[in-house]
């Protein structure tokens, strides 16, 4: 291995492990062998055992849950802020500490991206883009105040809401100008790596905020920059007013498995700010698709692709051998299925993951006109979960008419929807079980755009079928990703909104025509 | 940093126990309903109060701070440095320019 490669390793290990180890040895509070870890010890020695000497000190860890603490204090982080009913432990996760940590082993991963042949972008442009980035954020933190307050990730609102909310500015601009500077993410060819966003889900710390969307705004913010001003720009303001508008009753039911891409209140400011940073999020997947589109290569993205799901595996195996690990990683890699072990499991819970990379991989072993041993693997396993996934469908299209049930919309919302990324007033409303019923693209579409998102779909679905640029085949495979988009999470999660967009704009922008099957 | 009501607690009893002497100085009575209360200055200094009066007067004069605030600022702004300081590193030692 490469010295460079160990120091990375190293560096990853060190910021995911030491963290657990934080405790203060020269206090009074020396547990051992003997001590009882109870809730009454945990009242009394709040923040003073670390996670580490817990798990060294405790015979029976598997007897224990452990929590993250989001409203613990930064010298909190690792330790064990309160042992709530006995087995129940709370670890303090302050959300600062858990974004330095997530963003560096990030940036680790986003350094071994390589760099673009020649740079992008005008002069000086990111400075800008940037300032517009953080305003934003603060504007989407500002907007979730409600979500905030109630759950506590902000230790520090108990302070003056000023004091931190200008501490949260200079945080964010810091990070932010590191991503820029030393990661230089403007510079990286990142549109074969999308599949990681799979992996890690960049959720920080049960906040609201994802590093991924993060930089997605970024580059939203960059493309409005760089490119002249189109109609469909005033046309989608029209829509941000008609959207606020209609939004004179406020509704918080926050949908909590979309955090990170989702609106928690549903009032006059967040329709606007969330509506804003769906927008930014749909031209930064178009930054990036336009300038990175010669780098693209679908063997590339399937390989990070088996990567991943490789991970997923083993995350799941080692989640299911330790309660210590499966706190770990569900801080690390975002919310975890302890269930997913089996294979059996594990494909209906990735099903609209593990069916999208067997499209792609089907799609491009037709194309070299060679079937390769992981297509293979992936086409058995599909073929051996088939009644799973028939299953499954049959389940989406179930919860669809549950959906046209439930859904009891104005005039209004009827024709141009509610906005982006806000489920709440459709929640609020209705008796629709969001855990135990799933949200479809389909519905989100409904929802979000109403009868105006469903036509503007159907049109540029249309286009795609019946335009001769595109070939039979990529028309075929191409309805069958739709299908998938339709009836699996893919406008509510970044990883699936990203990666479909890419594959729309690199459709659209003909490089599946030029590099694939140039015959029709 | 807190407000009085945070850190004070609400006052419950009609009586007054802050008076003033003649030399214009506040004197505080010990109310005995109310549980004597610890307060912090930002350079981690404290006094015990012993009513709200006395609790309000020292909260408004800016001894509105917590043992854990005073820890978390020094924590946030270590934090603010650290990554400035990486920021200036980068861009003054290793910048490609």
């Amino acid at each position: 291995m490469k010295s460079h490669h160990i120091k990375n390793v190293l560096f990853i290990v060190l910021i995911t492990i030491l963290p657990w180890f934080n405790s203060n040895l020269f206090d009074d509070t020396t547990p051992n062998k003997n001590t009882e870890f109870n809730n009454t010890y945990f009242e009394i020695n709040p923040c003073k055992v670390s996670l580490a000497e817990f798990v060294y000190f405790e015979d029976n860890i598997s007897g224990f849950n452990f929590i993250g603490d989001t409203s613990s204090p930064i010298y909190c982080f690792g330790r064990i802020s309160s042992g709530n009913d006995g087995a129940t432990l709370k670890i303090g996760t302050n959300f600062f500490v858990s974004t330095l940590i997530i963003f560096f082993s990030l940036g680790v991963l986003i350094r071994k991206t390589p760099l673009l042949g020649k740079p992008i972008g005008v002069k000086n442009i990111y400075f800008s883009s940037l300032l517009f980035t953080v305003i934003l954020i603060i504007g989407l933190v500002l907007s979730d105040n409600k979500y905030y307050e109630n759950s506590a990730i902000f230790y520090f609102l108990n302070q003056s809401e000023l004091l931190s909310i200008s501490y949260l500015t200079i945080f964010i601009f810091l990070i932010l100008n590191l991503l820029i500077k030393n990661y230089e993410i403007d510079n990286r060819v990142l549109i074969n790596y999308t599949p990681y966003l799979f992996l890690f889900s960049g959720l920080i710390s049960k906040s609201n905020l994802n590093v991924w969307t993060i930089i997605f705004i970024y580059f939203g913010f960059n493309y409005m920059r760089i490119n002249k001003k189109s109609h469909f720009y005033n046309i989608y303001l029209f829509l941000i007013f008609f959207w606020a508008i209609n939004a004179s009753t406020t509704f918080i039911k926050t949908p909590i498995i979309f955090l990170g891409f989702t609106s928690t209140s549903y009032d006059f400011y967040s329709i606007i700010f969330y509506s804003i940073f769906f927008f930014l999020v749909f031209y930064g997947v178009k930054h990036l698709v336009n300038n990175q589109m010669k780098y693209f290569d679908l063997s590339k993205l399937l390989n990070n692709f088996y990567i991943v799901i490789l991970f997923k595996l083993l995350i799941n195996f080692l989640t299911n051998q330790s309660n210590v690990i499966e706190f770990i990683f569900e801080f690390l890699f975002g919310e975890i299925n302890k269930n997913d072990f089996s294979f059996g499991s594990f494909f209906t819970s990735n099903n609209e993951l593990i069916f999208l990379i067997l499209i792609l991989s089907v799609y491009h072993s037709a194309n070299k006109k060679h079937l390769n041993i992981k297509t293979l693997v992936v086409l058995v396993y599909f073929v051996l979960n088939i009644t799973n996934y028939l299953n499954e469908i049959k389940y989406s299209i179930d919860n669809f008419k549950e959906f046209l049930i439930s859904y009891n919309p104005t005039f209004l919302e009827f024709i141009i929807g509610s906005g982006p990324l806000n489920l709440n007033q459709f929640l609020s409303e209705t008796a629709y079980d969001i855990y135990n019923i799933p949200i479809t693209s389909s519905n989100s579409i409904v929802i979000f755009f109403g009868m105006l998102g469903c036509l503007i779909f159907s049109i540029i679905y249309i286009y795609f079928l019946t335009e001769k640029k595109y070939s039979t085949i990529l028309k075929f495979f191409g309805s069958l990703l739709v299908f998938n988009f339709l009836i699996g999470s893919g406008i509510n999660t970044i990883s699936f909104f990203v990666l479909y967009l890419s594959l729309y704009f690199l459709t659209k922008n003909n490089y599946f025509s030029k590099n694939f099957f140039p015959y029709k | 940093m807190y407000s009085v009501e945070w850190l004070c607690g609400v006052k419950k009893s009609n009586q007054n126990f802050k008076n003033i002497d003649l030399n214009g100085s506040f004197i505080f009575e010990n109310d005995p309903s109310y549980e004597a209360i610890q307060l912090w200055d930002r350079f981690n200094r404290t006094l015990v109060v012993n009513s709200f009066e006395e609790c309000e007067h020292y909260v408004l004069g800016g001894w509105s701070y917590t043992q854990d605030l005073n820890i978390e600022q020094l924590s946030q702004l270590i934090i603010i440095v650290l990554l400035s300081s990486i920021l200036v590193i980068k861009r003054k030692y290793f910048s490609k320019n």
